[in-house]
């Protein structure tokens, strides 16, 4: 599949780079040929559905799998087997897997093996992710296992931190708290975020830059708010019926038209401002901009790359 | 330090929402100029928002001579009025529809001038 490399880093040195990077296990083809920068202090959402390669694209990043070809860098160092990247880079699985059985001895292991370790933080943490440091990890449930593992990751201190589905099934407090301490560390430490989901709804109020994998290939990579702002969905109505032609005779850039009576709604190309005087220039008894979510915004760009929205997102 | 508010649900981005909420503080005198705004991180890790969207968010409202930047202290909201020709143009629009079914129904004048108040009393309670 041709992949899309859309470059998204503006000038600013990119922390994860994937170049040309495939990878093989027999004869599936769990990526192929993923072209992408990831930059410094961004959080960076991966979505798919199962099975597109987002799980193998973190697994690569941590340096866990050896590209079968192109590269994976960090700070532009291949991963695998770079043991100086491995400590900057902290991975936090989809299920976690814990050698020790209570949080307090694994939180001792990360101490040991992580020169970035950050007791306060750790304890700190403690006190937001309410785990109980002597509790059995095994008998967590699937939800706190994965807090678990996000406070170690997040106390080693890493400069990239990849979590798979890490908000998925969160409760909305942890959610929220789960949000403020990132926030804060990418503030405070320049740390990077790449996070994968199948849930667009996860990550659009999260990540600044979104990539969309799909079948082993990046369809695209583009700035969140980039995406959002430009198509707005309108609604409106006239004392005069206006036809399709006459908006578009204007300048406006018209992708869907629906009329509904006297109403029109209008998916259009641009900003909500250009949109506003463009219409407001034939005097609208009715006027509305309509909420426009994500997923609306990525059907239209997956649409204009012929791609059935169906098969994509979850 | 003054926290805007904000809408996860209503698809408006959130830079833009951070904005907006500055401008209504300022023009409300929630805020006074010269004041001074909670930092990115400080914003970023009380809202737990991304960092990059606050940092959006001030430099495009610095850019808009909302706010200035003093290098090493921070933001702070600047005394000018906003330009909010495109407000007032929505805002007369939407008030000349409404005289128009006002003046079809034959409501008074007075009545008008009733019910904007009543409308400016709900939106000032709503939002406190």
């Amino acid at each position: 599949m041709e992949t899309q490399s859309n470059s998204m880093v503006n000038g600013e040195e990119s922390v994860l780079s994937a170049l040309e990077l495939s990878k093989e296990f027999g004869t599936v083809k769990a990526l192929d040929q993923v072209t992408c920068r990831i930059s410094g202090s961004s959080i960076f959402g991966l979505i798919g559905s199962n099975g597109a390669g987002k799980s193998t694209f973190l697994r690569l990043a941590a340096g866990v799998y050896k590209p079968t070809a192109g590269q994976m860098l960090f700070k532009g160092k291949a991963v695998f087997e770079n043991a100086s990247a491995k400590q900057e880079i902290l991975f936090v699985a989809d299920q976690p897997y814990f050698p020790f059985e209570t949080l307090e001895k694994m939180a001792r292991l990360f101490r040991s093996l992580y020169l970035n370790w950050d007791q306060a933080l750790y304890q700190e943490l403690l006190r937001v992710f309410p785990l109980g440091e002597k509790n059995r990890l095994d008998r967590m449930s699937k939800g706190l296992q994965r807090q678990a593992a996000v406070l170690l990751a997040i106390a080693a201190g890493p400069k990239l931190l990849l979590m798979d589905e890490a908000f998925d099934g969160l409760d909305p407090v942890m959610r929220q708290n789960l949000k403020r301490v990132l926030a804060r560390q990418v503030a405070d430490q320049g740390m990077t975020v790449l996070i994968a989901s199948q849930n667009l709804r996860e990550l659009e109020d999260f990540c600044d830059h979104v990539g969309l994998l799909h079948q082993g290939g990046l369809l695209f990579v583009e700035e969140l708010d980039k995406l959002r702002l430009s198509i707005v969905k309108i609604q409106a109505a006239f004392a005069q019926p206006v036809s399709q032609a006459q908006l578009a005779q204007l300048g406006l850039n018209i992708l869907q038209y629906k009329e509904r009576g006297s109403l029109v709604e209008i998916l259009a190309r641009g900003t909500e401002e250009e949109v506003k005087r463009l219409i407001w220039t034939l005097d609208p008894l009715l006027f509305d901009v309509l909420p426009l979510s994500l997923e609306e915004v990525f059907i239209y760009e997956l649409s204009l790359r012929q791609y059935a929205v169906s098969e994509l997102l979850a | 330090m003054v926290y805007p508010e904000i809408n996860y649900q209503s698809g408006v981005p959130l830079y833009q929402q951070l904005k907006r909420s500055f401008q209504r503080m300022a023009a409300l005198g929630l805020m006074d100029p010269d004041q001074q705004l909670p930092s990115v991180r400080q914003m970023a890790a009380e809202l737990g928002i991304n960092p990059n969207t606050v940092q959006k968010a001030y430099r495009e409202m610095e850019q808009e001579g909302l706010i200035y930047a003093v290098p090493g202290r921070g933001n702070f909201l600047s005394g000018q009025k906003q330009d909010q020709t495109l407000e007032k143009e929505e805002i007369r629009r939407s008030f000349r529809h409404a005289a128009q079914v006002a003046w079809v129904a034959g409501l008074a004048p007075e009545t008008l001038h009733q019910i904007l108040d009543s409308c400016l009393e709900e939106q000032r309670e709503s939002s406190e």
